[in-house]
């Protein structure tokens, strides 16, 4: 461990101000171009529509994640293009970036999709007049089951990205960074490191749970950006967090990446906080929920994400359980899920969840790494 | 001459009221009806006219929320349009079903014994040879999938030939088994039935009805015969009673 190294401390502060400046000076431009091109928050959007405050932030523009994703992709291929350690993280985030701004330009622009069920391409296959359409149905029928296993608890028809499009990709960032992680970084990656001393060896087993990690923390960055704020917030401590890590690693390149994310993620919460005046967006949220991930995986502190990541791992926890009551028991388990409309429509208001919830990440963040000391 | 008058224990008879008179902000109403014709799987069980009270208001509170109106300004006809339409109600079996989970939470067995049952462990729905999944899923929950049907299987529940043992918490299953009846009072004299008191949330027979859902109706005897009941209810009717004791 490296705990006076200043060098890398001067340069990761360096890198917060830097990426800090141009995300500050890129704002209002990205706000502006937004605005212009009209990928605002439709009344449409996401299932809290009528609840709390939500009436106000329709017309808000959406895809500010952006901001964060430019700064850094920019900032790494510049400064700290390093083939062992940035390149796949960045890459990775790029990915989800892509699979999140498709996701919101179809949210605004895109035309509502229907997926077929089962039941319906059955009878197809048995009443078309057509014997070629017939034959295709039957052939494709792997496929259209595979669309229906993803579509059980999501609403028909719906715009944007379906689940089984989003999960694909996902997993494609996941498959990406698991070949990086057991491939390429070496043997050391396939032990998990304990607290207190001790590890464990997983051997391609690593293999499934980075998949599964990647594409889970993706998703609950993605379900905790719900409030002017939130998820911002809760990154911009949970990054940090990775930043003094990598420092007591004396892992220069990481202690860059993270540094430049934590710059662009103050920008971004500056603009962001109530009243917003650009929306995260999926493009920012699965962008940065992939790229957390796959940081901690390659600092191998896979255990300490559900401390860094409390609040995300508390909001997915809390859809989890409402999806099993609801379909499992019949009832509601929260008022609403995620967590922080459970809050609101207990009478939270918006301001006082955000604040509670970058405490208790920062609290987590700060547990998280007495661990890593020991 | 011996007079008798049997009522439902306390705690079942909450259950109805809880029903009877919903408190919903500055209004109370009656349960409006509402069960689950599109067959809808897997939903809350509150859309499926299934759910205690409690969950019902609730839920019509949730709904209001989202949609930005005050339910304190809507009129009491005005509410039961507003719960009709959101699919916010009970079904005659749901409600029979809440009764009775109270009726034979604390069931008498002797004079100074009872017994707890919880009936929707207790009652059969599907066999798991028949259904493997239909068996789990009726398991997970038993109060969406316990039907009149399901009430009056032999397996469940006994007929009742001799009509002055009736007693409350018997259930008066329409023949051709599309309907329930819940009896909550019995009165008797000498030993034949007089006066009876039923509860149920019957079908509206008109198409955009927003009335109260559940009813509590009392039948006066003379004969004190199940002829005379049906007659009395214009119904077919035949009485049964859980048979797990």
């Amino acid at each position: 461990m490296n705990v006076l190294n200043y060098s890398i401390l001067s340069t990761t502060l360096l890198f917060v101000i830097i990426s800090g400046i141009i995300a500050f000076a890129l704002a209002p431009t990205l706000i502006y171009f937004l605005k212009k091109f009209g990928i605002k928050r439709t009344f449409e959007m996401g299932s809290a529509k009528g609840i709390g405050e939500r009436l106000q932030k329709t017309g808000t523009p959406i895809m500010g994640g952006l901001l964060i994703v430019l700064v850094t992709l920019l900032i790494t291929v510049i400064f700290n293009w390093d083939q062992r350690f940035t390149y796949v993280p960045v890459g990775v985030m790029c990915l989800s970036a892509f699979l999140g701004a498709w996701d919101d330009i179809a949210n605004v622009f895109g035309k509502k999709r229907r997926v077929r069920s089962l039941g319906q391409t059955t009878k197809l296959i048995k009443i078309h007049k057509n014997k070629f359409y017939r034959f295709w149905l039957i052939i494709t029928l792997p496929w259209t089951a595979f669309k229906n296993a993803f579509h059980i608890f999501s609403p028909q028809p719906s715009r944007g990205v379906l689940p089984h499009e989003k999960i694909l990709l996902q997993f494609t960032a996941g498959a990406i960074t698991a070949w990086w992680i057991v491939f390429k970084l070496g043997e050391e990656w396939l032990y998990v490191w304990l607290p207190f001393d001790g590890e464990i060896y997983l051997g391609y087993w690593m293999v499934p749970i980075i998949i599964f990690t990647v594409i889970f923390l993706a998703n609950a960055v993605n379900i905790s950006d719900g409030m002017d704020g939130l998820s911002g917030g809760g990154l911009i401590s949970a990054f940090a967090g990775m930043a003094i890590l990598s420092y007591f690693q004396g892992n220069l390149a990481f202690s860059i990446l993270n540094a430049t994310v934590i710059g662009a993620l103050i920008a971004y919460v500056y603009f962001n906080v109530k009243p917003a005046q650009f929306q995260m967006g999926d493009v920012g949220s699965l962008a940065m929920g992939s790229l957390f991930a796959v940081i901690m995986i390659a600092q191998n502190r896979l255990l300490l994400i559900p401390f860094f990541g409390f609040i995300f791992i508390l909001e997915i926890f809390s859809v989890i359980l409402q999806t099993f009551w609801r379909y499992g028991l019949g009832k509601r388990l929260f008022k609403m899920a995620p967590l922080h409309h459970h809050l609101e429509l207990k009478g939270w208001p918006e301001g006082k969840i955000v604040a509670r919830f970058w405490l208790i990440n920062i609290f987590m963040v700060i547990v998280g790494l007495w661990l890593a000391l020991h | 001459m011996s007079n008798q008058i049997l009522k439902l224990p306390e705690q079942a008879q909450k259950i109805i009221d809880s029903y009877l008179r919903m408190p919903i902000n500055n209004k109370v109403i009656a349960c409006p009806y509402y069960t689950n014709l599109k067959k809808i799987r897997g939903g809350l069980r509150v859309f499926l006219g299934k759910a205690p009270a409690q969950e019902i208001i609730n839920e019509a509170k949730f709904i209001s929320q989202k949609e930005h109106l005050d339910l304190s300004q809507l009129s009491e006809q005005e509410l039961y349009r507003f719960m009709v339409e959101h699919n916010l109600g009970i079904d005659c079996s749901g409600l029979a079903v809440h009764i009775l989970k109270e009726v034979y939470a604390n069931f008498p067995i002797s004079d100074n014994k009872t017994k707890k049952i919880n009936i929707l462990k207790k009652i059969k729905i599907v066999p798991f040879y028949k259904n493997p999944l239909r068996y789990l899923i009726s398991k997970m929950r038993p109060l969406e999938n316990i039907s009149v049907r399901v009430l009056a299987n032999d397996k469940n529940s006994f007929e009742i030939k001799n009509f002055s043992n009736i007693q409350p918490g018997d259930m008066m299953i329409r023949k051709n088994l599309k309907h329930i009846y819940l009896i909550v009072r019995v009165e008797k004299e000498n030993e034949k039935v007089k006066k009876i008191s039923y509860f149920h949330a019957p079908r509206p027979k008109q198409k955009d009805y927003f009335g109260p859902g559940v009813f509590e109706k009392t039948v006066i005897l003379e004969k004190g015969n199940l002829e005379e009941l049906a007659e009395k209810m214009r119904d077919q009717i035949i009485i049964r009673r859980l048979n797990f004791k």
